[in-house]
């Protein structure tokens, strides 16, 4: 008998089971391996093996298969993968590209540096939806194990609602990550550009503090990149998704407009340098440059109007039913 | 393709799980250790392997339909013994009853089959 060889096997099992029990099902087991060894007269390796790949007893005595993502969501979270992962590579292309086009400079560590921000890139993107999916699945798992279903659970208004346009969601996932790739690769391209042969550009940014700000940027980004995620996820208007999407596009677009304003972000030579670029000197530039960024500013949180309201609109039109159990609830 | 064989088995221990409770609800009535469970099921010709059987009796205790007891006598090795309780034999009555009525009804359906 190789009890070094059984503690083994059985650390293997247990260790894969809840705290409370692990004692209890040690012991069964032990005493269960000794009994087979002694009556039937067979070497250790033997009953072991009889007993099976440790993970799957473990598995047994759990009485459920443990999963990341359960098979509620599987589809889906596949479905994800294949539609994101590819938009997230065209994203970065497009964005390097556009690098490359104002910038030049095209070169070898440049080409890795490429292949090595699409590996990221999708490697996060991966990332993020799985553990997106994780939560969703343990989160609402138990939703779908309902014991007494019956035809009244149907939902006709979830049928009813009205459906994002995945494409929509899509288009401006894509595009915030080309803005994301460009903001965080390239900020030199974000100036203005001479057409003539000396390729010389004027910043539009400090790019000093663009840099100190940058984090706050890509947090906006990737809030907003999740607002849409909601919607490709979601696929209709529901309640669930206006509690999620409305803080996350307020909070993004906070972040962006409080960021975009700030008096130091600006190129302080704009004028100059612009006026030494050839533009006439009886303007201010920088002043209207702080304008367009004001308007931007506005029309930013003009959209989050917009918008809040249409997610409300929509995802409590056919579900008053929803806001009338809310009010008797208080 | 899944052959012949590999149909049949995969059928065969479908219909022999759900049976698998009755058995070892039935089986402790006298209470015995694992080990001696196993013999004593495959004596009347249902085989099963500890690492269905163990965790089986555990949801079964789990669920009060067994209970059990180490016995930790001196001399011998520490056992844990297993016996079926009231619920137990609750249940055990209901299902010895679809059982036979299942029996009737397969009867039935396979009567008219000859093949």
């Amino acid at each position: 008998m190789d009890n070094q060889l059984i503690e083994a096997y059985i650390e293997e099992v247990i260790r894969r089971l809840p705290e409370n029990k692990r004692e209890d099902i040690k012991e069964e087991l032990k005493s269960l391996i000794e009994d087979q060894l002694e009556e039937e007269n067979s070497s250790t390796e033997k009953v072991l093996e009889s007993l099976g790949d440790p993970k799957i007893l473990a598995d047994k005595y759990l009485d459920r298969t443990a999963y990341l993502i359960g098979p509620n969501y599987y589809y889906a979270y596949i479905a994800t993968l294949k539609l994101v992962i590819p938009i997230v590579l065209l994203a970065i292309t497009i964005g390097t590209i556009v690098g490359y086009i104002f910038n030049g400079g095209l070169s070898f560590s440049r080409f890795f540096e490429f292949i090595g921000s699409l590996f990221m890139g999708a490697l996060q993107a991966f990332t993020w939806i799985t553990i997106g999916f994780a939560i969703a699945s343990k989160t609402s798992d138990k939703h779908f194990e309902k014991d007494n279903w019956s035809v009244k659970d149907l939902d006709v208004k979830k049928t009813k609602s009205k459906k994002f346009s995945k494409i929509e969601g899509l288009i401006e996932i894509f595009l915030t990550l080309v803005v994301l790739v460009i903001f965080n690769l390239y900020p030199e391209v974000i100036a203005i550009h001479s057409l003539t042969e000396q390729k010389e550009s004027v910043l539009i940014f400090n790019l000093d503090k663009f840099n100190e700000y940058l984090l706050w940027f890509n947090i906006a980004f990737a809030l907003s990149i999740a607002h849409h995620f909601l919607k490709v996820i979601f696929e209709r208007y529901k309640p669930l998704y206006a509690y999620i999407a409305v803080p996350l596009k307020v909070l993004s677009t906070a972040i962006f407009v409080i960021v975009i304003l700030q008096p130091n972000l600006l190129n302080a030579n704009f004028t100059q340098e612009l006026i030494a670029f050839g533009f006439s000197n009886e303007h201010d530039w920088l002043n209207i440059l702080q304008t367009i960024i004001l308007v931007i500013a506005i029309l930013s949180v003009f959209g989050l109007v917009i918008e809040t309201i249409k997610d409300l609109y929509y995802s409590f039109k056919y579900n008053k039913d929803f806001i009338i159990r809310l009010k008797n609830k208080n | 393709m899944k052959d012949i064989n590999e149909l049949v088995q995969q059928s065969s221990q479908e219909i022999r799980r759900g049976l698998l409770v009755i058995s070892v609800l039935a089986s402790l009535r006298n209470s015995q250790y694992g080990y001696s469970l196993i013999k004593t099921l495959e004596a009347k010709g249902i085989s099963i392997e500890g690492n269905t059987l163990y965790p089986l009796l555990r949801r079964l205790e789990e669920q009060a339909l067994l209970a059990s007891e180490w016995d930790t006598e001196v001399g011998s090795k520490p056992r844990k013994y297993y016996h079926i309780t009231n619920k137990g034999e609750e249940v055990l009555k209901e299902l010895k009853g679809i059982w036979y009525e299942t029996v009737n009804n397969m009867d039935e359906i396979l009567g008219g089959y000859d093949g």
